[in-house]
């Protein structure tokens, strides 16, 4: 096994690093590390061992297989002032691809600045392992591109919310290493309820049930609800750690294993390996209680994709559009 | 609490207003009160041929800067603030500049 380079170089990018300072953080000579994500030679273990590639994870952010639950990642991404920005949007492609379906929120304060001629729009993002705030820079004169519909598996959160913040909080949940993914999800999960509470109030109005019937019905039947937080990593069998550079830019994988064969069968045989584990581990564990699969169902809804959408097949498959302003 | 979903831009727009305010104020104060805000001591070719494709593209920024505006209402993520800041911004000073040029 060994680290795919692709999504090593796509961090680098998503992340804002250069290759000096990663070379400053990990103690690794540039060249072996220009050597390294270029694969410039044959055996690029020799020059660059298994253990230093895992460092070079880690000051990624990503330690086992998934960017740390515990911290909120930061990614950012620069719009081209001229020509086609779909190479911008290409490392967090490649992110969706590797860590599977996410859904969308755009972050921002709830007043606009007096004057600003700085143009940063931030997103949040909700993997099922972790979470990440998406920074995007355009020129101040410039629209967005950014289309959440043209990328694999992104989605906007239920109907396109937004998350409307008070400046500390923006400033908190926006500022590099500030925040922290309980922080961001309570934030996310508030907003998508005010969505929620709207969308109940008209549907019983539609329905003529009244406010005092709701209330006694819950009155009746008491609910109990919790925050979901990130959840945890399931480990994968380890598998055996040979390279193969072929196999490695096709794969969207961040271990790639040599007997992975061509290019297609690589990308198979890594997607369907992901779901027999997780169907495997499905069967081992135990049945979950009603209780834990209505509160998986909330968070399904509500807040985060769940771990049985996250292990589906993770192909580039259209979503329809939203308009976050659409409701 | 219930979190607002809306973006409150009034800070701005509020900018925007007191801009016009000012220009409309100078404009008034000249023309009509017959104060100088401005030494009279530059003369250009053609001044009032400038002030006026200066006034122009003052409206062309601020029409610009009103739909900018009305596109961020609508979508905030797609559009930045910046680039309503700009029209505004362009508006302004070639509105100025077309007040110092015609007085």
């Amino acid at each position: 096994m060994y680290v795919n380079t692709k999504i090593v170089k796509a961090l680098l990018l998503l992340r804002d690093i250069n290759l000096g300072s990663l070379c400053t953080v990990t103690g690794i000579s540039l060249g072996a590390l220009s050597a390294w994500l270029e694969g410039l030679n044959q055996d690029d273990d020799e020059r660059l061992s298994f253990d230093r590639q895992l460092e070079v994870l880690k000051v990624l952010g990503i330690v086992g297989e998934h960017p740390r639950s515990d911290i909120t990642h930061h990614w950012r991404v620069r719009e081209p002032l001229m020509g086609s920005p779909d190479d911008a949007y290409e490392p967090l492609k490649l992110m969706l691809l590797c860590f599977g379906r996410a859904e969308l929120v755009h972050l921002s304060p709830e007043k606009d600045h007096w004057v600003s001629f700085r143009s940063r729009t931030y997103f949040g993002l909700t993997f099922a392992q972790f979470r990440a705030v998406l920074e995007i820079h355009t020129a101040p004169w410039q629209s967005l591109t950014f289309a959440p519909e043209q990328l694999p598996n992104l989605t906007w959160a239920d109907t396109g919310a937004a998350l409307v913040l008070d400046e500390r909080t923006f400033h908190q949940l926006t500022a590099p290493g500030e925040a922290t993914p309980a922080a961001f999800d309570q934030e996310r999960i508030r907003a998508l309820e005010y969505l929620n509470w709207n969308r109940l109030t008209s549907l019983a109005a539609e329905r003529g049930v009244s406010a005092t019937e709701i209330a006694s019905l819950l009155a009746s039947n008491p609910l109990r609800r919790s925050l979901p937080g990130p959840e945890k990593q399931t480990k994968r069998p380890v598998r055996s750690r040979e390279e193969v550079q072929a196999a490695q830019a096709a794969s969207n994988e961040i271990f790639v294993t040599r007997d992975a064969g061509t290019a297609a069968d690589a990308s198979t045989s890594a997607t369907e390996a992901v779901v027999r584990v997780s169907r495997a581990s499905r069967k081992r564990g135990n049945k979950p209680s009603r209780g834990a699969q209505r509160s998986q169902a909330f968070v399904h809804t509500t807040a985060a994709p769940s771990p049985a959408t996250h292990s589906e097949p993770r192909s580039s498959t259209s979503r329809p559009s939203r308009d976050p302003q659409s409701n | 609490m219930i979190v607002q979903k809306t973006i409150d831009m009034t800070r701005p727009a509020a900018l925007y207003l007191a801009a016009i305010a000012v220009l409309i104020l100078a404009v008034f104060i000249e023309g009509r009160l017959g104060v100088r805000l401005v030494s009279r001591g530059m003369h250009l070719p053609l001044q009032r041929t400038l002030a006026a494709g200066f006034i122009l593209t003052s409206v062309a920024a601020g029409l610009l800067g009103a739909h900018r505006y009305a596109a961020r209402v609508k979508a905030p993520w797609r559009v930045p603030s910046s680039q309503v800041h700009l029209s505004a911004f362009a508006f302004f000073v070639l509105g100025a500049s077309a007040v110092l040029l015609s007085s």
